[in-house]
């Protein structure tokens, strides 16, 4: 069975998510920017208990050590990119840079586990032309 | 007579309760209907609510125009 995990704007924008035929994992990044965006403890509560009961079942998908290294090599290219495009690309901002961050480190551990990733978000087409796999 | 009009069941469980067929965002199949799916559905339905909240009806259920 394909095994899919889901980025934290397709969670948020509201498409529809129908994937039956795949297996679902939950990155544990994307759990956390969640649950960062909460609006009351309710909804916080609502993650958490989520997050425990993915964590029963073995369907968290963490960064490990060698993921850190590879998102951060991914990102000093992502950012070469940008310097070669001479100064043509507008600068990034601190946030954008924190959010690229967080979507390397979603993309590598689920390529390590060997898991797409279901996402609007455009940064992903461009991680995916660095990462080794 | 219930002024609830016949929708359209996406996700081919069958007919809730009261026998009106409820749109659902999500459909994750039998394979993925464990408590750790059902709660993050549970989660994440609440997160869309705050952001879309145009989107569902008085009672919190999916408006049948938002299924396209």
């Amino acid at each position: 069975m394909h095994k899919i995990t889901f980025d934290t704007n397709s969670f948020e924008s509201g498409n529809f998510l129908y994937f039956p035929q795949s297996k679902i994992y939950v990155s544990a990044i994307v759990l956390m920017e969640l649950m960062t965006a909460c609006s009351d403890t309710k909804e916080l509560k609502q993650y958490q208990q989520a997050y425990k009961a993915a964590q029963k079942e073995n369907l968290l998908i963490f960064p490990n050590d060698d993921d850190i290294l590879e998102a951060s090599r991914i990102q000093f290219l992502l950012a070469q990119d940008r310097q070669d495009a001479k100064g043509n690309a507008p600068k990034r901002g601190a946030k954008i840079k924190q959010e690229l961050a967080m979507d390397c480190l979603i993309a590598v551990s689920a390529s390590r586990e060997k898991t797409s990733v279901v996402t609007n978000d455009n940064d992903y087409w461009e991680i995916q032309r660095h990462l080794r796999s | 007579m219930n002024k609830t009009s016949k929708t359209k069941n996406l996700n081919g469980n069958g007919n809730s309760k009261n026998g009106k067929q409820k749109i659902v965002e999500f459909d994750f199949g039998e394979a993925n209907d464990n408590k750790a799916i059902r709660s993050l559905i549970k989660a994440v339905t609440t997160t869309r609510k705050r952001l879309h909240p145009e989107r569902y009806d008085k009672k919190g259920n999916l408006k049948a125009e938002c299924t396209k």
